[in-house]
């Protein structure tokens, strides 16, 4: 479990653009972190992933501190897809994913075939394999997405126990009675889809249920796109001007009464038939609460 | 191809055409030398022209340009892994003119003090390019998201200005003599004429190139932005400085051996790039060994060309590396 309790940051001192934000992602969780521009979604996804420390309050996983963790075992368990992502040199899709290893090697240690194999099964699982070659720089919009999403599975990936540990741990567990969990890693998104087309959104969308229904990885994405949101998330968080204006299931916090609250906007919430919420903008309203 | 294996090759491939270049150049030149009366031990050597030659003139000459050359190469892959900008090198940034500066003091108040050992020339010269280092640093830091291409031109301007200013204020109290001689070695001249600058530099060199190995895997997740490299488990803000530090340093080593000379840093690692890739596991030891090649072979070129007038070496890399950059700066989106 990922939480956050009470937590705060500012840029500049005496200007916190979170205030007080609390939020747990259980595991296998699918969590969608909502608010207009400047909002503070970014800043508390930064929080969760563990590169900027709150100032105030705390961010535990499985009830261990972040700042108790080391950079590398926090990697191993949570990796960050960011909006977008920018090469400095040409590097090929097969090179950016296996970027996703660095976590899992000592500082002289070179990659080998146990991680050339985890970065073939995340390329598969995100359909870019037949992309491996080619140069990172030359894909499209979703392509890139999917392959960046590709490294980060990769880093939260852990290698198959060998034949030997599985059969001491077989024996362990029979032992214990109880079922092991601790495979799941956390994916954290910002603003994913933010600057694809439709066709790419969707492509992007898609991956990630499949990825969270079957890898049984837990998600937490930032978004301003409500009907994303409501369509790929069990739960929601809606923030404004760095507060939480409302945190609970998608049906309670996708309401006509919170969408005009924090965007302004007289709304009206439809679920249609394929599952998906749709959020339809009616006009706008005057009572919008800053931000 | 594993990594392993193709870790293997460069390093075999580019050694192999270093150790040839290294093996070959000391023997060229406008007078003739005998190889075995170099290595004829019954002659004294101060009767053995041969022996003189080689090891007085053309050997340190050679060693000189491939330890600069080494040092320029892979503190321009460092620069630019950096500053993710293909475009950065100590010689664009400013620092080596930083460096030169350094040197210049050192070397017209006849800072010849060695203290613990260490000669004063190759310290002072750290001591400009981590100065003109910092400056860029406050860029970078300024600039989130990385200095842009505009940026870092416009900067390396301003501070290539205005460190040559202050060497031209320097040189105003020196000597017509010294002045020539700090002209030409502003140039970029290898002729050190004896092993000592080299043996100078050899503790900063040490330094700079282990922390260079330890960067290389640093650098290929910095190529995606510091959020990222730091969501990967790296410590974006440890590994700048180390970066910052060490390319200081070797831009200080090299500095203090030839001078500032120019475009080797941007030359190599772009032609290392197109033969072996990004990665900078294979760029960094690629650039290191086909730097030194590179400016042993140009320099080969500058002493022999005019012969016997030798030129600076700072010339020939300038005559390949002005087009080469301009070539950059067009095909660049």
């Amino acid at each position: 479990m990922l939480q956050a309790a009470d937590v705060w940051f500012g840029y500049d001192p005496g200007k916190p653009v979170v205030r007080g934000v609390s939020l747990s992602v259980p595991l296998n969780g699918i969590v969608g972190i909502l608010g207009p521009n400047g909002s503070g979604k970014t800043t508390l996804l930064r929080m969760l992933a563990g590169t900027r420390q709150a100032q105030r309050g705390s961010v535990t996983l499985d009830g261990a501190p972040l700042t108790r963790l080391s950079r590398a075992a926090l990697a191993r368990r949570m990796a960050v897809v960011p909006q977008e992502t920018h090469l400095a040199f040409d590097y090929t899709v097969a090179e950016v994913a296996m970027m996703g290893r660095y976590p899992h090697l000592g500082a002289f240690e070179i990659e080998g075939p146990a991680d050339l194999a985890v970065i073939e099964e995340t390329l598969t699982s995100t359909g870019t394999l037949h992309l491996k070659d080619r140069f990172f720089a030359t894909l499209s919009g979703g392509e890139k997405q999917r392959v960046v999403i590709a490294a980060a599975l990769a880093q939260i990936f852990r290698l198959p126990p060998s034949r030997e540990t599985l059969r001491r741990t077989a024996v362990a567990l029979a032992e214990a009675g109880q079922a092991e969990e601790s495979e799941i890693g956390y994916l954290l998104l910002d603003e994913p889809t933010a600057s694809l087309d439709l066709g790419y959104q969707l492509e992007v969308t898609s991956l990630l249920t499949q990825l969270h229904k079957e890898r049984r990885v837990s998600i937490v994405i930032s978004t301003h796109d409500l009907g994303l949101a409501g369509t790929l998330c069990d739960s929601l968080l809606l923030l404004r001007d760095g507060q939480v204006v409302a945190n609970g299931p998608t049906d309670d916090v996708l309401t006509p009464q919170n969408v005009r609250d924090v965007y302004g906007v007289e709304a009206e919430v439809i679920r249609h038939s394929s599952g998906h919420r749709i959020v339809v903008p009616v006009r706008r309203t005057d009572e919008r609460g800053g931000g | 191809m594993t990594l392993q294996r193709r870790f293997v090759r460069t390093v075999l491939g580019f050694g192999a055409l270093t150790v040839l270049t290294l093996l070959l150049t000391p023997l060229v030149g406008p007078t003739y030398i005998n190889l075995r009366r170099v290595f004829d031990f019954s002659i004294p050597f101060a009767d053995n022209v041969d022996a003189q030659i080689f090891f007085v003139a053309r050997l340190p000459r050679t060693l000189a340009g491939a330890c600069v050359g080494a040092l320029f190469a892979s503190a321009g892959v460092v620069f630019q892994g950096l500053l993710r900008n293909p475009l950065a090198t100590p010689f664009t940034l400013g620092v080596s003119t930083g460096a030169a500066l350094g040197a210049v003091l050192a070397i017209t108040f006849n800072l010849s003090l060695a203290f613990m050992g260490i000669s004063a020339v190759p310290v002072a010269a750290f001591a400009g390019s981590l100065m003109a280092v910092a400056i860029v640093y406050a860029l970078a830091q300024a600039r989130h998201r990385g200095l842009s291409t505009t940026v870092l031109l416009l900067a390396g301007v301003t501070m290539n200005a205005f460190f040559s200013a202050m060497i031209l204020f320097v040189q105003y109290f020196a000597s017509f003599a010294d002045t020539y001689r700090t002209l030409r070695w502003l140039m970029g001249d290898l002729d050190v004429a004896s092993y000592q600058p080299i043996l100078a530099a050899v503790p900063t060199m040490a330094v700079a190139f282990a922390v260079f190995a330890w960067l290389a895997r640093p650098l290929n997740l910095l190529s995606l932005g510091p959020d990222s490299a730091e969501s990967r488990g790296l410590d974006v803000a440890r590994a700048q400085r180390a970066a910052f530090f060490s390319a200081s340093l070797a831009t200080g080593a090299a500095v203090s051996i030839g001078g500032p000379i120019g475009f080797v840093g941007i030359i190599i690692p772009h032609l290392v790039r197109l033969l072996v890739g990004p990665d900078h596991r294979l760029v960094l030891p690629a650039s290191a060994l086909f730097g030194a090649a590179f400016l042993v072979a140009c320099d080969l070129v500058a002493r022999t060309i005019l012969a016997p007038v030798e030129l600076p070496v700072g010339i020939i890399t300038a005559l390949i590396g002005g087009p080469f950059f301009l070539w950059l700066l067009i095909r660049r989106p």
